[in-house]
């Protein structure tokens, strides 16, 4: 940071340039890159939520309550980032600091590990660390070992995953084939003991190998495992022309659990089947970004099966009794919470910076529709950069549908958030 | 006698120079082959207000680039990666890279990302036309397939062989914009090249941007640093 800092200062205070008009000029570095840098974050964050009291995850929530319709919430989230860096190793910190009040506030480790860099093709990496894998924007139906993605805001920063991991990049010249990298990832068993302790045979392995071949991104990827659903797939990306992307992603999954609602109650089984991705995104000549996305969600619910899981929650809240009301609650979050539970959905994202000449303002809209039940989810993002490292953002979010769809039938009409954030 | 005059003339030398050969030296009178250098952008708006990122750039070869954000502290810890016409954008939150393409800008401003990334122009370009100009040389280019962001270029270069004026156009024949190069400077090591690159647009009056070049060092790096792997590991690199 003090590096930076002294650069942006020396920068500021540099003697106007030989005879130009420029009062600027980058003078040699004095000192080399500090071995820890300290960086992040702080968001303060004030949201409106307009409830939708027809719903029964809103009455399942507020159950035996009767709140006004708008409900507020003020929280400050603080994301600190450490870096310290010497010869070939590396340790990296991401922690993550919720504070609504003295009463309720939360600190999280987002990352947590060290690298060894062996040379420049390969290396190794251990602890709680991040991956991102797919080629999808707001879905990826090959992150096997990615944190649960939200296709509302897909930049967020998530929490990463105990692993050991291992990378190794091979460049070849005159070939159509440019690069390879094979990544390898050992992921303990999330099914502890005594929260601590997990048996070693059910340690999952993850591998993808990525290769730049004919100007094209390709990935082929695959997950084996005891206890878990194993799967394999393979993604690509590819630019079609100056202002063209194209992407997509495979994966054939077995085993997988999937819940759904028979006889009154949540019921456990087992698919076999595939997700996939179809992609695009394309700059057009008022510099307007379209991102465009088809995803199919292999183990997703049917309109049917979408439908019994309401009854299920309509017949819980008007069951007059706490105890169901807050079981079907229980048996939502922990079977259905999934941000996508069916099986079509199709995103679209259009964002436009510095329309019309307005400067440092970048304005987006984002749909994504059910395609199986036709509800929606629509947000329109709005960030105003008026001073470097600050950032304003309004952001408004609609949802609807009908009764008894999966976008129309959340607890939320609507929500604005209010984000003033501040980087360092 | 009128034919000795020709002879001497820069006309009469780029009638006897071979275009492609000219643009080589242009591009190795602009970068050593393979380097390593600290840049910062300005975007300026009419009324004089200033944008401002610092990058650290490594360079192999005619079109490998690889360029990581420093500052603003917004953007710190990003980093692009262009091979040939391929591109990518790393953002640490994001955790993997996302192709972009030539014609977006991941700074905003008049620059978009194959200026920023700029690579070898005899890379991406051949040479249609080579006339005199004034005491130096006029270069009409082409773009040698339709992933370059340019269709045509026109260029300008001192009787050195030094770049002095690009002018960009689409494939219809209209001006995108302009980039001069000014403030020739010595980084060391018997280099010498224009330390300021500033482009202006008619598809955006009244605004700037400027691109001023600081210790640029030949530097050699292995393929491998080229890659989308590595595109988090950039920061290793400097020294």
């Amino acid at each position: 940071m003090k590096l930076i800092t002294a650069l942006v200062l020396a920068l500021a205070l540099a003697p106007a340039a030989r005879g130009g008009d420029y009062s600027f000029d980058i003078p040699a570095r004095e000192e080399a890159p500090k071995k820890l840098e300290l960086s992040g974050n702080l968001d303060a964050r004030y949201s409106l939520l307009f409830s939708r009291t027809s719903s029964p995850l809103y009455k399942l929530q507020y159950y035996g309550q009767a709140p006004a319709s708008t409900l507020s919430q003020y929280r400050a989230d603080l994301y600190l980032n450490g870096d310290y860096r010497s010869g070939p190793t590396a340790f990296h910190a991401k922690t993550y600091a919720q504070y609504y009040s003295e009463y309720s506030n939360d600190l999280s480790l987002h990352e947590l590990y060290g690298t060894l860099a062996l040379g420049d093709s390969a290396v190794l990496a251990a602890g709680k660390r991040m991956y991102s894998w797919g080629k999808g924007y707001a879905f990826n139906p090959v992150g096997y070992v990615n944190p649960q993605k939200d296709p509302e805001n897909p930049d967020l920063a998530q929490a990463g995953l105990m692993s050991f991991g291992y990378e190794y990049i091979k460049s070849f010249s005159g070939l159509a084939l440019a690069n390879a990298a094979l990544n390898l990832v050992a992921v303990p068993s999330a099914e502890t003991l005594n929260a601590q302790t997990a048996e070693a045979r059910d340690t999952d392995l993850a591998a993808k190998v990525s290769l730049l071949a004919w100007d094209t991104d390709i990935d082929f990827m695959g997950y084996a495992s005891r206890v878990n659903p194993e799967k394999y797939g393979a993604a690509f990306s590819r630019n079609l022309g100056t202002s063209l992307e194209v992407h997509g992603e495979f994966s054939r999954f077995s085993n997988k659990p999937r819940y759904t609602v028979a006889a009154g109650a949540a019921a456990a089984g087992r698919a076999d089947g595939e997700d996939w991705l179809l992609g695009l995104r394309w700059l057009n000549k008022w510099n307007l970004t379209s991102t465009l996305e088809y995803y199919r969600n292999g183990a997703g619910l049917s309109k049917s099966e979408f439908g019994a899981y309401d009854d299920f929650l309509t017949n819980a809240a008007v069951s007059g009794s706490s105890v169901t009301a807050a079981s079907a609650l229980a048996a939502s979050r922990g079977y259905f919470g999934s941000s996508n539970l069916m099986r079509d959905y199709i995103y679209l994202k259009l964002s436009w910076p510095e329309p019309f000449n307005w400067v440092y303002f970048t304005p987006s809209a984002y749909m994504m529709i059910n395609s199986s039940d036709g509800s929606w989810l629509g947000g329109l993002p709005l960030s105003y950069k008026p001073v470097t490292n600050f950032e304003f953002i309004a952001w408004p979010v609609l949802t609807g549908g009908g009764r008894g769809t999966e976008f129309g039938g959340r607890q939320a009409s609507g929500k604005l958030d209010l984000w003033l954030r501040f980087y360092f | 006698m009128f034919l000795a005059l020709a002879l001497l003339s820069p006309a009469g030398a780029a009638l006897a120079l071979d275009g492609e050969a000219l643009l080589k030296r242009i591009d190795a009178n602009l970068m050593p082959p393979s380097y390593e250098a600290y840049r910062k952008l300005v975007n300026i708006e009419p009324d004089g207000k200033k944008k401002e990122f610092v990058f650290y750039t490594a360079k192999k070869g005619r079109d490998s680039m690889a360029m990581l954000y420093l500052a603003p502290a917004s953007d710190k810890g990003r980093s692009t990666l262009r091979l040939g016409e391929n591109m990518w954008l790393y953002i640490p939150n994001v955790g993997r890279p996302m192709r972009i393409t030539s014609l977006q800008s991941v700074t905003g401003g008049v620059f978009n990302n194959a200026d920023i990334m700029q690579v070898d122009y005899a890379a991406e370009y051949s040479v249609v036309n080579t006339s005199a100009a004034g005491a130096g040389y006029l270069l009409e280019l082409k773009a040698r397939n339709k992933t370059v962001a340019y269709d045509k270029l026109k260029m300008w270069a001192s009787k050195d062989e030094v770049l002095e004026k690009i002018e960009c156009y689409s494939a219809s024949g209209m001006l995108i914009k302009t980039l001069e190069f000014k403030e020739l400077k010595d980084f060391g090591g018997g280099f010498s090249r224009p330390s300021v690159i500033e482009t202006y647009s008619p598809l955006y009056k009244g605004y700037r941007s400027l691109m001023i070049y600081s210790q640029v060092k030949a530097r050699q790096f292995k393929d491998e640093v080229f890659t989308t792997g590595y595109m988090s590991r950039l920061e290793g690199l400097r020294k």
